[in-house]
C-alpha cells in the first residue's frame, strides 16, 4: 500500500472540473493545458482525496474551497524568485482579462504588479512566482477564467489575511456560479 | 493639513456627506486612515489591500436613520452575524459600523470603545467637511481586542497584521503606546505579548514585513520593537 498524494496541478483539474460540467477527459486536458493521462491520473488523486463526488467526475465545491484556503498555502507554498517579466498573479481580477492593481481594481493595466508569473511574452515587472504548475501560463490565452482562478489561488497562497478571505470569497462565487 | 492618503480620502468623501447631520457624533477608524501616518520607509510593511477596502465606524448614534442618505451615496447595509453593522460601497469599501458603546467602562471591550470615540484627531475631508479619526495608538488597543473577540488564530487575524505594519511602519509608535491611558496601553502589552510569544509570530512577520522574505534578520528587528510593545508599563 501506498500513501497517494495530491500533486499541485490536481488543483487546477479540480477547478476546471467544477467550471465544465459534463465535459470529456480529452476536453478537460485540452482547457486545462495537460495532457489527458495526467488529467485522468488528477482525476484518480482527487478522487481519492474526497476533492470529488464519489463516483463522478463532479467537485465537490466546499471541500476544495476548504483545501485552498488551509491546505494550499503550506502543501504548496508559494516559491518566490527575484525580479521578472510576465503574467501578473495573486491578485483579484473582476474580469480575467483585466488586471488590477492595489488598492482597488482600476482596469488599467499597470505595467509593475507585486508578484508576476514568469513569462518570456509578458509585459508586466513584479516578483517572480513559480504558478502551481509549469503551464500555468498557456492558460491566459487558452482558458483565462481558469487562469484568473488560479491567481486567487496565489493569492491566497502570498496575501494577508483580508487579501485571502477576499480570493477565496471569489473563488466561491466563480465555483458556485459554475455550479447551479 | 490632512494625513489621510488621497484615495482614503476619495473613498470616504461620498459616505461623509451622507453622514453630514451625524459627522460629530461618527469617528472613523482602521489601517486605511493610518496608512498616511506610515514613516519607515524599510522595513517595508505590504500595503496592498484586497479590492475592498475596510474601515470602521464608531457612532454613538444610530445610523438606520440616516440609511436613506446612506444608500443614495452609493451606501448599503448588508446583514452581519455579530454586533456590528456592515455597510458597502460601490464595491471599495467595506465600512463596519459599531453601536454605541457602553459606556461603563466595566470591560475592556467597552473601555477601549470608549477611547476609539473620544481620542481622536480630526482630518479634512473636503474643503467644507472634516471627519474624526481613532488616534493611531487606540486603534492598536481596538485591534488587539477586535483579535481577541474574534477568536480566529493569529495566523489569520487581520488585525495582528495591522498592528504589525503600524508597530513596523511608524517610527513614534511605542512612545506614542507609552502614553495611553494604563486600560489601553494594558489591553495592548497583554495583545501584543501573546502573539509575540506565539508559534505563529515569526510566520505571520514574513508574510507582512516585505524584506523578511529576502533578509530573514528582519523578523528578529520587528520582534524587538513587538517586544517593547509588549512590555509597556501597566500603571
Amino acid at each position: 500500500m501506498k500513501q497517494t498524494t495530491l500533486r499541485p496541478s490536481d488543483v487546477v483539474t479540480a477547478l476546471e472540473i467544477a467550471v465544465s460540467p459534463g465535459a470529456t477527459l480529452a476536453e478537460l486536458a485540452l482547457s486545462s493545458a495537460k495532457s489527458i493521462g495526467e488529467t485522468h491520473n488528477a482525476i484518480r488523486r482527487l478522487a481519492q482525496s474526497g476533492l470529488l463526488l464519489p463516483d463522478q467526475r463532479i467537485t465537490a465545491v466546499d471541500p476544495v474551497l476548504q483545501f485552498i484556503r488551509w491546505g494550499v498555502p503550506y502543501a504548496f507554498p508559494a516559491i518566490l524568485g527575484g525580479p521578472a517579466v510576465g503574467y501578473p498573479t495573486a491578485i483579484i481580477r473582476a474580469d480575467p482579462r483585466v488586471v488590477s492593481s492595489a488598492p482597488g481594481v482600476t482596469g488599467d493595466a499597470p505595467d509593475k504588479a507585486e508578484y508576476v508569473w514568469p513569462w518570456a511574452e509578458g509585459s508586466v515587472g513584479g516578483t517572480a512566482l513559480t504558478p502551481l504548475f509549469p503551464a500555468a501560463v498557456r492558460l491566459v490565452d487558452r482558458n483565462p477564467r481558469l487562469a484568473s482562478m488560479l491567481s486567487h489561488i496565489d493569492l491566497v497562497r502570498v496575501g494577508s489575511a483580508r487579501e485571502r478571505d477576499a480570493a477565496i470569497d471569489a473563488l466561491a462565487q466563480a465555483l458556485r456560479a459554475a455550479t447551479t | 493639513m490632512t494625513t489621510l492618503r488621497a484615495d482614503v480620502r476619495s473613498l470616504l468623501a461620498p459616505t461623509a456627506e451622507a453622514l453630514r447631520p451625524v459627522l460629530n457624533r461618527v469617528v472613523f477608524s482602521g489601517l486605511p486612515t493610518c496608512w498616511g501616518l506610515l514613516d519607515v520607509a524599510t522595513p517595508r510593511v505590504r500595503m496592498v489591500q484586497p479590492p475592498v477596502v475596510q474601515i470602521d465606524l464608531h457612532a454613538t448614534t444610530a445610523l438606520d436613520r440616516l440609511g436613506s442618505e446612506l444608500a443614495a451615496s452609493g451606501v448599503t447595509r448588508r446583514p452581519q452575524r455579530d454586533s456590528s453593522e456592515a455597510w458597502s460601497s460601490d464595491a471599495r469599501m467595506r465600512l463596519c459600523a459599531w453601536g454605541p458603546p457602553d459606556m461603563s467602562g466595566a470591560s475592556d471591550e467597552s473601555a477601549v470603545r470608549e477611547y476609539a470615540v473620544l481620542l481622536t484627531r480630526s482630518e479634512p475631508i473636503s474643503d467644507t467637511l472634516s471627519i474624526r479619526v481613532t488616534a493611531l495608538p487606540v486603534q492598536l488597543a481596538l485591534w488587539c481586542m477586535m483579535h481577541a473577540r474574534s477568536k480566529r488564530a493569529a495566523v489569520d487575524s487581520p488585525w495582528i497584521e495591522d498592528l504589525i505594519a503600524v508597530v513596523v511602519g511608524r517610527n513614534d509608535c511605542i512612545a506614542e503606546l507609552r502614553a495611553l491611558p494604563s486600560e489601553l496601553r494594558a489591553v495592548v502589552a497583554d495583545g501584543v505579548g501573546a502573539f509575540a510569544a506565539s508559534q505563529a509570530c515569526r510566520w505571520v512577520i514574513g508574510r507582512i514585513v516585505v524584506e523578511a522574505r529576502t533578509t530573514p534578520h528582519i523578523i528578529d528587528v520587528v520582534l524587538k520593537r513587538l517586544e517593547s510593545a509588549a512590555q509597556l508599563p501597566r500603571s
